[in-house]
């Protein structure tokens, strides 16, 4: 009994090292940075119906969906659809026109259109890339009255702002920023079954 | 069973060996070597000091000056000139003078340099250059300058007995007049007829030897060496061995003559050697004491034998007595010329060597007393010296190693230099892919550090980060990018620091690779196995930022532990190996069956530590899984991260693995034929080596290292996951028995390595 005990002992040994040289080797990440981490999880996880897009006066409802090919389809109540893989435009065009609307690569309009109407696609890839660079970092602010989360997605402009419910870090709001635009959103989820992106 | 009257025997002229001349050849190098050795660990010392110690700029310097002397001065002394032999005060000091002399030629240029408009680095790159040749003479014609006395003459008066003593007692003296009879006679009633007791005296001013002399007259079983002064109990002793391998002792005794070893243990000394090499008289195994020391003697002691022992690696727990008993043939093995200490550090080093040269030890609990008469030799020179001698003992056998494994080193050097050439030379010419590489002044050799090295920097750089169902770094285990971490903190960046350690750890494998096979293969089948380790074409991954050689490293030292029955540093590596790949936990395998082979001949204390170093390495896991479940609260993280690259264990994985061979062309990833060409390769040098008798649960590991991820479904890297099953380098090994196929073997190798290094970026490890 007593070589078995002696190697229970020492295996505990061996347990306790290997957990102090991960504690002090390894870097851990901050909170900010967990937190971060989790609202991707939950953007690949859930899905928004539409939202309702504010761009300076005018307002309009866009409603997203996913296409076969994985791409977001939005379309707004205006007749305007954007398709889009992750942060790139696809095609945009007019409902019956079936004609591609010309794209510039500085188009602030189309992007704050894409932006905004709630692509989880787009704001995850955003995140990871941020997360990438270990430039996180989430700002407590208060939305309608909740507490929030402000997580900025861009570090150069137009400046991109995600809106996190503060408990269940689930997509509220959208808000976009360029030197000519100023534009936001709020956020309609996708009940079960509902189609969304 | 005498042959002649006491009264007619003779003081007869004995020659014993001195000093030996310094070798001469290969000084500079050596020096060089040193020096540039000392250059970084001043830089590394100063770096913690004042980086993480925040200690002043001059103190560090200050520090790591002092450090960067004795580590030069360790070096210098043991390996550079080999002048162990002198003493170690007078070489400290004169080489201490001889560095401030080189420290100050060195700013004396570098001022002048610097006043004629040289650039700062430039001008120390040549005041350095200047400095050499000083310190370099200075501590060649000064401080480590050896005599070229060969042989001492001495007198002795021989035993008047018939034939060889069985057992001879070697008792040096200086001023022990008291206690000099009683001990002779307590030690008359507890030896017999044919053991010889031998008292060696320094030329005592009391008398000492006269009395030897006149005891001798009645005592025929007394033999006295007059020595011409005093030199050191460590020189007494010596002679006093030299003189019974002589008189062809079986048995030879060492002890005191003041009587703090007591006679009476004598026997029990005796009655331990029929089992052991070395028999070693101990105060700190249970039931023996040291009661009658000072507490300030018994805490320097303590201290003394827990830092050799720590230092040497040694088991034996009592360094510092003196009552032992030494088996004939064991100190006609070591080389007894080659002892340099004097005084107690003698103790250490007969131990060490003895153990070196595989002594079987035993310890039995003696008690040691204070001395009953006079005065004790103890100084703080003493001390000193045996502090001096611990590291020293441990650079001089560093050296020695590194001389026996000269022609690993060679072989490490060049398959490396193939795979670096190779990895820099695609780099200058901006093939397969121009755009991918930065600049080789920027970053040279940025493809070793590409593909999951940049997963490794990153883990190293930030920890682990899961985003679930995302590409994510807990797949990749953590004990690499600590390490990594490590040397960042000493100013390497992470992809440098990475390669260092890669590259430093396939050494370490390939010679504990050898020393493993040499215990299952033929020495000439031993060193095939190395040389095909070194040159295999897959091996451009030991040198990459990946932690595939240090795993190596793991396996191979923990199998060689294990194999000598070094079951704590065993699990140590076992533990390193788990924590470094998962793979590396199949090392429990080999482990078990040799404690289970070992079991009957395993005593208390070892099955204690045998059962440890089966346990570690899954332990280590455990505690690696309960870490990832605190930290991202999924204790699998590490497998659920390889979702991201389409792969999962599951009972159907080979079916997958197979079904997505088939298709490989068409799916575009035809670098999969690879990995299922290598994966039968090793299959098949597992047959060989099991034919070559390496042992079935080595085969057995390594059979799971290779087949066990397809399982994951696919074949992806099984190229690589192959490369740490070490039976496979044994089966090349066995194969190559023929010249004229160990030379295609060779040069196809080398040129397959050559060409897989340089395609590096078409096609991921």
């Amino acid at each position: 009994m007593r070589p078995l005990a002696r190697a229970l002992v020492a295996g505990a040994a061996v347990f306790a090292a290997v957990l102090v040289v991960l504690q002090v080797g390894l870097a851990r990440p901050t909170a900010a940075e967990r937190i971060a981490a989790r609202a991707v999880s939950i953007l690949d996880h859930t899905r928004e119906r539409g939202s309702v897009i504010e761009i300076g006066t005018r307002r309009v409802t866009s409603t997203c969906t996913v296409t076969r090919t994985g791409a977001a389809r939005i379309q707004l109540d205006d007749g305007t659809v954007i398709v889009a893989k992750g942060t790139r435009v696809l095609e945009t065009y007019r409902l019956g026109e079936r004609r591609t609307l010309a794209l510039h690569a500085a188009a602030d309009l189309p992007a704050a259109e894409l932006v905004l109407s709630g692509s989880h696609a787009l704001y995850a890839r955003e995140l990871v890339d941020r997360l990438a660079q270990r430039a996180v970092s989430p700002r407590p602010v208060e939305y309608r009255g909740r507490p929030a989360y402000a997580l900025r997605l861009r570090s150069r402009p137009p400046a991109v702002e995600l809106i996190l419910d503060r408990r269940t870090l689930r997509p509220l709001a959208a808000e976009y920023r360029s030197a000519d635009l100023r534009a936001t959103s709020r956020l309609i989820a996708a009940r079960r079954r509902e189609h969304g992106c | 069973m005498t042959t002649a009257p006491a009264s007619t025997r003779a003081h007869q002229p004995l020659c014993l060996p001195r000093r030996a001349s310094a070798p001469v050849g290969g000084c500079a190098v050596r020096f060089a070597v040193v020096g540039a050795l000392g250059y970084g660990v001043n830089l590394a010392v100063f770096d913690v000091l004042y980086r993480f110690g925040g200690l002043p700029s001059a103190a560090a310097a200050s520090a790591a000056f002092a450090v960067a002397v004795v580590n030069n001065y360790l070096w210098n002394r043991s390996w550079t000139f080999r002048a162990t032999r002198g003493s170690h005060v007078g070489q400290a000091c004169r080489f201490l003078i001889v560095s401030l002399a080189g420290l100050g030629v060195d700013l004396l240029v570098l001022h002048v340099l610097e006043r004629a408009g040289a650039p700062g680095t430039g001008a120390q790159a040549v005041a350095v250059l200047a400095a050499t040749p000083v310190t370099f003479l200075g501590s060649k014609l000064w401080s480590f300058r050896t005599e070229d006395v060969t042989t001492e003459t001495v007198h002795v008066l021989p035993p008047a007995i018939d034939g060889p003593p069985r057992v001879l007692v070697c008792l040096p003296t200086y001023d022990e007049r008291e206690n000099l009879e009683p001990m002779v006679q307590a030690l008359r009633g507890v030896l017999g007829p044919r053991d010889v007791v031998l008292v060696v005296d320094d030329a005592s001013a009391d008398g000492t030897g006269e009395l030897a002399d006149r005891l001798a007259l009645s005592d025929p079983n007394l033999a006295v060496m007059h020595r011409p002064g005093k030199s050191g109990l460590g020189r007494a002793y010596l002679d006093g061995f030299r003189y019974a391998l002589e008189l062809g002792a079986e048995l030879v005794v060492q002890m005191d003559c003041d009587f703090s070893h007591d006679p009476a243990d004598v026997p029990r000394l005796l009655a331990a050697a029929r089992d052991a090499d070395l028999v070693v008289g101990s105060r700190y195994v249970p039931g023996g004491s040291a009661d009658g020391l000072p507490t300030s003697r018994k805490l320097l002691s303590r201290a003394g034998c827990a830092y050799a022992r720590a230092v040497l690696g040694l088991r034996v727990r009592d360094l510092t007595g003196g009552f032992k008993c030494h088996r004939r043939e064991l100190l006609e093995r070591i080389d007894l010329d080659g002892v340099s200490s004097s005084g107690y550090g003698f103790q250490i080093e007969t131990t060490f060597r003895e153990s070196q040269a595989g002594a079987r030890v035993a310890e039995i609990p003696i008690t040691f007393r204070e001395r009953l008469e006079g005065e004790s030799k103890m100084s703080a020179a003493i001390a000193v010296e045996a502090f001096l001698t611990v590291p020293e003992l441990r650079l001089a056998a560093l050296g020695a190693a590194l001389a026996r494994y000269a022609w690993i080193v060679r072989w490490w050097a060049l398959s490396r230099a193939l795979v670096l050439g190779a990895a820099l030379t695609v780099q200058v010419l901006g093939w397969p892919r121009a755009g991918w590489y930065p600049t080789v002044s920027e970053r040279p050799l940025a493809l070793l550090g590409a593909w999951d090295g940049r997963w490794y920097s990153i883990v190293a750089r930030q920890g682990y980060l899961v985003v679930h169902g995302r590409q994510s770094d807990t797949a990749f285990f953590p004990l690499y990018p600590i390490a990594m971490r490590a040397l960042h903190g000493l100013g390497l960046s992470y992809v440098t620091g990475g390669l260092v350690l890669a590259n430093v750890a396939f050494l370490v494998a390939l010679v504990a690779l050898y020393e493993l096979s040499r215990t299952w293969l033929d020495e000439q089948a031993a060193r095939r196995t190395v040389v095909y380790a070194a040159l295999f074409p897959f091996g451009f991954v030991f040198s990459m930022v990946y932690p595939e050689a240090p795993v190596l490293a793991a396996v191979a030292l923990g199998g060689l532990f294990a194999v000598r029955g070094r079951w704590t540093a065993c699990a140590v590596a076992a533990a390193c190996a788990a924590l470094l790949r998962p793979e590396g936990v199949f090392l429990v395998v080999p482990i078990v069956a040799l404690v289970v082979q070992r079991r009957r001949e395993l005593a208390g204390g070892d099955r204690g530590r045998a059962l440890t170093a089966v346990l570690a390495a899954p332990i280590a896991l455990v505690a690696m899984l309960f870490y990832d479940w605190r930290l991202v609260g999924d204790p699998l993280a590490f497998s659920h991260a390889q979702l991201a690259w389409g792969r999962w264990t599951s009972f159907d994985g080979i079916v997958r693995a197979s079904t997505e061979l088939y298709s490989a062309a068409v799916l575009g990833r035809e670098w999969l034929y690879r990995d299922a060409a290598f994966c039968a390769f090793y299959v098949a040098c597992l047959l060989l080596a099991y034919r070559a008798r390496v042992p079935l649960s080595w085969i057995v590991a390594g059979g799971l290292l290779v087949l066990l991820p397809l399982w994951s479904g696919s074949f992806t890297s099984d190229a690589r996951f192959g490369l740490v099953a070490l039976p496979v380098y044994c089966g090349l090994g066995y194969l190559a028995r023929r010249r004229w196929l160990d030379h295609l073997l060779r040069v196809g190798s080398a040129a397959a390595l050559t060409l897989a290094s340089a395609t590096i970026l078409l096609h991921w490890p």
